[in-house]
């Protein structure tokens, strides 16, 4: 048979064999900031909480985007002609075709004196949010990783007392327990355990107390500590997920707030370059002469301030633009690819798209502004 | 009413909540609707612009589109997050 009849056979039987239930991915568990790869070691917050509590696996995609962007510049040096040669080969042709495109464009949008000074913003963010889109797409991004148990242990705390860690021991569940003074260790009992079947993973909820041996000592201070009871997750129905070493750079808000910031404070820099301290007249006016010609330029300072909330709110836009698209994406891939895998496909096209296109909007609307902010008003 | 029933009710309006922000779509449909209507007929009085109207209905089209991306975070912050 022809080899496209093989395609067809092998592309049916496989969407076929995704409406098995027991073939289809596990959903992880979903959340917003990206996840934790290796904590950073001490308990306490490390810097008073400024860099988080460890590695995260966006963190790590956005160093291996740039380790690809250094691959393709890389690439790009590596086939340019040495003197007197004529240039030849499909990098060269790649990169001189790439370069042409992208610097005409800024050419005409942006005129020939700013060109050059708006042709790296440009061309980074297509070549860096980009790639960084479409590296989620790679297989073995977001699938890959270490299993283990969903981190966080949302109990109900007492005040001063702070849950620590959770060991298995003996069929017991041991919780440690700490408060300002006393290092406290609480028994957990079985008594209330229910399990809430989500697609194979389980989150139990049990009812724990002090251990008596430890009333007995003193060791649990009043008045919190004796009767008290803590409602937690149950240690053996321990929520387990995948937690991948790879995740879209995008979907992490700090990436996007990044890149948003440079861009607007470098759009308010090359204003401030281009017509010096007077760009700031832009926002805050006083028109004391023009209400003599025009009695509604009263209005101007407010049409003023709202344009400096514009600015201000551009940063929103862009961080959230690039965090919806990308992030949307992820989820709506894990979502629709643990219930009907083959059907993953479709949304793969989609995301191909959306990620060249939101990189491409975002160079574009910073070269807008950019040239927005240097031109000269009336 | 217990701790579990009154954390079950939380976190069904929750849910209820991220539905409802979704309504900030409807907009996001019509305006690109608009601009894209808007190119179509530019590209008919005029198919030598073509190129040029299209580029520009791209730049259009994602900036109408980002605002049902913000009701979309907003609701997808309420599942995820809250």
């Amino acid at each position: 048979m022809k080899k496209r009849y093989w395609i067809g056979i092998c592309v049916l039987g496989l969407l076929l064999l995704s409406f098995i239930p027991g073939l289809a991915p596990n959903r992880p568990i979903i959340q917003l900031p990206g996840e934790v790869l290796w904590n950073w070691g001490s308990k306490k917050d490390f810097a008073g909480g400024l860099f988080g509590k460890g590695f995260l696996n966006t963190q790590l995609a956005m160093l291996v985007t740039f380790v690809l962007i250094f691959l393709i510049a890389f690439l790009a040096k590596r086939s340019m002609p040495k003197n007197g040669e004529a240039p030849q080969g499909f990098w060269y042709g790649f990169f001189e075709m790439l370069y042409e495109m992208m610097y005409g464009y800024v050419e005409d949008a942006a005129g020939k004196k700013w060109a050059p000074t708006f042709f790296p913003y440009f061309m980074t963010f297509v070549l860096w949010v980009v790639i960084a889109n479409w590296m989620g797409l790679i297989p073995g991004v977001d699938s890959i990783g270490k299993w283990e148990t969903y981190g966080e242990y949302e109990g109900h705390k007492a005040e001063d007392v702070v849950i620590n860690e959770l060991r298995a021991e003996n069929g017991y569940s041991y919780m440690e327990a700490f408060d300002k003074d006393h290092h406290v260790t609480f028994e957990a009992v079985e008594a209330d355990v229910q399990e809430q079947d989500l697609g194979g993973l389980r989150r139990g909820i049990f009812l724990v107390h002090p251990r008596a041996a430890d009333i007995n000592a003193d060791k649990i201070p009043d008045p919190h500590g004796r009767h008290h009871t803590y409602i937690g997750s149950h240690p053996d129905s321990a929520d387990w997920t995948l937690v991948p070493y790879l995740r879209p750079a995008a979907s992490d808000i700090n990436f996007t707030l990044a890149v948003a910031l440079i861009s607007v404070i470098m759009t308010q820099f090359y204003g401030m370059k281009a017509q010096g301290m007077k760009y700031w007249g832009k926002f805050f006016t006083f028109p004391a002469e023009e209400i003599s010609k025009n009695p509604l330029a009263i209005l101007n300072p407010v049409v003023g301030l709202l344009e400096f909330v514009s600015e201000v709110f551009k940063i929103v836009s862009f961080a959230f633009r690039l965090l919806g698209n990308i992030f949307a994406g992820m989820v709506l891939l894990m979502v629709i690819g643990s219930l009907l895998p083959a059907g993953n496909l479709l949304f793969y096209f989609l995301e191909f798209g959306v990620g060249a296109l939101q990189g491409v909007v975002f160079a574009l609307l910073t070269l807008t502004f950019m040239k927005g902010a240097t031109e000269h008003h009336h | 009413m217990d701790v579990q029933a009154a954390e079950a009710i939380a976190e069904g309006l929750k849910l209820l909540g991220a539905g409802l922000a979704m309504t900030g779509a409807i907009g996001a449909g019509a305006g690109v609707g608009i601009v894209v209507g808007g190119a179509v007929q530019g590209m008919a009085r005029n198919p030598d612009a073509a190129g040029l109207v299209q580029s520009n209905m791209i730049l259009g089209v994602a900036l109408a589109e980002a605002v049902a991306i913000y009701a979309l975070v907003v609701s997808l912050i309420l599942i995820f997050v809250a």
